[in-house]
């Protein structure tokens, strides 16, 4: 049962995943480009830093957005014929769920094995200086680590909530924005300084984030 | 019938709008007649004596004996002078607990030879109001080789313990002549600049020197390590590649020279004929930064232990690497490469890196999936 969920969670997410795993492939060589003259040749260990430093928060983006479109097509497929299908089936929702969380997670290897593939691919244009080091493994692995917590966040707040899931959204983050504002505006940052460290440092849920994802770096 | 209104009305707030501009433009040609070369010289000297007048009132704000401040916080042998219509009660009482607390910290770590940095120095608590925030300014009082630090608010203990610790650091700089290259407060307050910062800025150096430190080239790493020498030549930290980053950044002649700089337009532009030409003539400026050394200082004084400073009052003289390695209690080289394993160990990029990340998010995910499936939403 769970090879047919993966096979219609991969038919119905399959434009998506192409166009993330495209992007996801180019965007180290793209930004390469796009600060540098041309995708061969030497260059200072300065500028191989400086071409590459959007890299690590553009993936994060990246990240993010995988895991929010894995969990939001199948989910509004499953909507749209109103749960009839899992429902049907002769198994216990808590097991179905498993099921669609095991294969949305399973997916998110395919724009992370783009991204290594595209990192492999622009590190083999590139002198790197002796300074340097190259660590396409680890900041693949980060951005699997990314997707797969950005993917469980959804999904969570999705299946706990149903059709109010967008609502509860727009709700931590309203909430967020008043911690924030509020903190500026009287002054007192450390409060706001202190939830982010807990947020974005291990173990915080978020420390995949907190960390620094560089392709090239000491 | 309305359509045409809206359109007539459109057309005269456009010619209304080319009208104004037109008129606007009239003034130019004044303005422009007004700029001839005595007229600028004229401005330049009204700003030459603005400037002035800045001067002489940032001379009298660093004269910090005229303070007529009316409030005084005690601390141990310290005095802390203030405004009370500046600093709250609470504030006052939050200064002096940094006070003991700050020293408390230099005890722990540096024992008296810690203390006796700060204690005698006396300070200044000032407040001023701009545009956005209230600013609390701590500063030392007749120390010229003391900085001001800006208080973050609301004042707490644990800040001015901070600014304590980093007044000692550069105290402790200031006062020992063969130091004075060396950035106290971060080797008091390492954690402010983190060590992966450092092994980044060697190893996108722009100074060949910095780059050959970076791979743990022993000698080279004593050249960035020494205090800058502007007068030691090109060679002494750059080679021929760091030509363009060294005339970007060297400071320019004082009077104007149009060869220079079209000799230097033309270096920049890639003529290396064009570089070799001015290169004697340009003085470059520190590649590394005080903070760099800064970090050899820190170092040593961690691997030193709690007689670091003891050591270093003992042998105040010499080369300054000699001295750090003293205080270190090792070799000149020894300390050198226990510097950069420590300065390259804090860059954590391998597969040993990103485990915490990998079990932290592992154990979030988990429950999350459980929190999922614990509830049916339909």
């Amino acid at each position: 049962m769970f090879g047919q969920i993966l096979y219609t969670q991969l038919k119905w997410t399959r434009s998506t995943l192409a166009v993330l795993s495209i992007v996801a492939f180019a965007l180290p060589a793209g930004l390469w480009r796009l600060s540098h003259d041309s995708y061969f040749g030497t260059a200072t260990a300065m500028e191989v830093m400086c071409g590459f430093e959007v890299l690590g928060p553009a993936l994060v983006l990246l990240a993010f957005f995988a895991g929010f479109m894995a969990v939001a097509q199948p989910w509004a497929v499953d909507a749209a014929a109103r749960h009839v299908y899992p429902l049907s089936l002769p198994v216990p929702w808590s097991r179905y769920v498993g099921m669609r969380f095991g294969a949305g997670a399973l997916l998110t290897l395919i724009p992370t094995a783009a991204l290594w593939l595209g990192c492999l691919l622009v590190l083999s244009m590139i002198d790197l200086p002796a300074t340097l080091n190259a660590y396409p493994g680890t900041l693949a692995f980060r951005f699997l680590l990314g997707a797969l917590l950005s993917y469980a966040g959804i999904f969570a707040v999705q299946y706990i909530s149903g059709r109010k899931a967008a609502h509860v959204l727009l709700v931590l983050m309203l909430i967020l924005a008043i911690v924030a504002l509020g903190s500026e505006f009287s002054g007192n940052t450390k409060t706001l300084v202190r939830l982010l460290d807990y947020l974005f440092h291990s173990p915080g849920p978020l420390a995949v984030f907190g960390e620094s994802w560089m392709l090239i770096d000491v | 019938m309305s359509d045409h209104r809206h359109s007539l009305s459109r057309a005269a707030a456009l010619f209304a709008a080319l009208f104004a501009a037109l008129v606007a433009l009239l003034a130019v040609p004044h303005t422009m007649h007004a700029q001839t070369l005595d007229e600028l010289r004229a401005r330049s000297r009204s700003a030459d004596s603005a400037l002035a007048v800045v001067v002489v009132r940032q001379r009298q704000l660093s004269e910090f004996g005229r303070f007529d401040g009316d409030g005084e916080i005690r601390s141990g042998g310290r005095v802390v002078r203030y405004r009370k219509a500046q600093i709250s009660p609470r504030d006052s009482a939050r200064v002096a607990a940094g006070l003991e607390l700050g020293r408390a910290q230099l005890a722990a770590r540096f024992g008296d030879a810690g203390t006796a940095l700060i204690d005698t120095a006396s300070w200044v608590i000032t407040g001023g109001r701009t545009r956005q925030r209230w600013i609390v300014e701590l500063y030392p009082q007749r120390d010229p080789n003391g900085a001001r630090a800006t208080l973050p608010r609301p004042i707490s203990p644990a800040s001015v313990a901070d600014f304590v610790i980093a007044q000692a650091g550069d105290r402790l700089t200031a006062t020992t002549p063969a130091l004075r290259g060396y950035s106290g407060w971060t080797a008091f307050l390492p954690d402010q600049v983190p060590s992966d910062e450092i092994a980044r800025r060697l190893a996108t150096s722009w100074a060949a020197t910095g780059r050959r430190c970076a791979t743990r080239a022993v000698a080279a790493c004593k050249v960035v390590l020494a205090p800058f020498d502007a007068a030691a030549g090109y060679d002494h930290y750059f080679d021929a590649s760091d030509v363009q980053a060294v005339v970007t950044s060297a400071r320019l002649p004082g009077l104007p020279d149009s060869a220079f700089s079209v000799a230097r337009h033309q270096c920049l532009k890639g003529k290396d004929a064009s570089c070799a030409l001015i290169i004697d003539r340009i003085v470059p400026t520190d590649p590394f930064g005080s903070s760099v050394r800064g970090s050899l200082l820190a170092h040593a004084i961690a691997v030193g232990g709690e007689n670091a400073l003891a050591r270093l009052a003992a042998q105040a003289d010499g080369p300054p690497i000699a001295i750090l390695a003293t205080v270190a209690g090792l070799s000149e080289d020894a300390l050198i490469a226990s510097w950069h394993a420590d300065l390259f160990s804090s860059v954590t990029h391998g597969v040993t890196g990103a485990i915490p990340a990998f079990l932290t998010t592992l154990a979030w995910c988990g429950l999350l999936l459980l929190v999922s499936l614990r509830r049916r939403f339909l």
